[in-house]
């Protein structure tokens, strides 16, 4: 009688440690969050139009007051998704490639402001490191889906 | 009821290495592939320093930053080898308490 309690007192740890273990899983990357894809996306197509127009303006006429809008309208979106990705949990890697894309615009504005123009050389260069940039983020981020659609 | 740890162990450890080896595998390809077209980048900065495209401040400018957008790359695929880990050690522990909870 003694030996079938014990045995029956086994099995219920088993089962709490068992029931214990499923219930907490290990996390290296943030979930995967719909809302931080939706704003790269928006963001990279702004970047996009806002390069294809200075592309097709005469040299002479790519003023930066011009696209001044343009440019803090990316800055602040970009603002908004860093402040996103600080506040996700295990989300160090995105956070950081948000900044540097952060950093990189705001070089870029000051950068147009002092010289009051920008090459083409420079256009076509710059437009391409921003899809690689952000083309990077976004798949970064459904790599995270990885964890949710296997398990 | 029988309940053998040792095959759980050994079926779920068997799975995790052929889904770590698949992905690994796929990391490797993309570090390749996106450090590969880094080379050309660099090739076309040199050429347009050489015909006068850009000046050599802006030559290094573009260096620096290059640096920053592969750094970011590599983020990336640092994300991808820590979510391939994740989804693997959590498919193990899913076996072993599915096993344990049948065998108890």
């Amino acid at each position: 009688m003694k030996k079938n309690m014990m045995i029956n007192a086994s099995r219920w740890m088993l089962m709490l440690s068992a029931l214990l273990l499923s219930a907490c899983s290990m996390r290296l990357v943030s979930e995967y969050d719909v809302r931080s894809l939706e704003q790269m996306e928006q963001i990279v197509q702004k970047i996009d139009f806002l390069y294809l127009q200075m592309e097709n303006t005469p040299k002479a006429e790519r003023a930066f007051t011009r696209f001044q809008n343009q440019y803090l309208e990316v800055m602040s979106e970009l603002n908004v998704l860093h402040l996103r990705q600080q506040a996700r949990e295990s989300n160090e890697q995105t956070t950081k490639q948000v900044k540097i894309a952060l950093d990189l615009w705001q070089q870029d504005l000051s950068s147009h402001r002092a010289k009051n123009t920008l090459s083409d050389f420079i256009i076509k260069r710059h437009r391409a490191q921003y899809m690689r940039l952000l083309n990077a983020m976004i798949q970064g981020e459904q790599f995270k889906q990885i964890d949710s659609t296997k398990v | 009821m029988h309940f053998d740890i040792n095959s759980v162990i050994s079926g779920a450890t068997e799975a995790l290495s052929d889904d770590m080896k698949k992905e690994g595998e796929a990391v490797l390809s993309e570090l390749h592939g996106a450090l590969s077209e880094r080379q050309d980048i660099l090739t076309e900065l040199t050429q347009a320093l050489e015909t006068g495209d850009i000046s050599q401040a802006e030559f290094e400018e573009e260096v620096a930053r290059e640096q920053k957008v592969i750094e970011a790359e590599l983020l990336t695929q640092e994300i991808h080898a820590r979510a391939t880990i994740q989804q693997a050690v959590n498919a193990v522990f899913s076996t072993l308490t599915s096993s344990i909870l049948r065998g108890a």
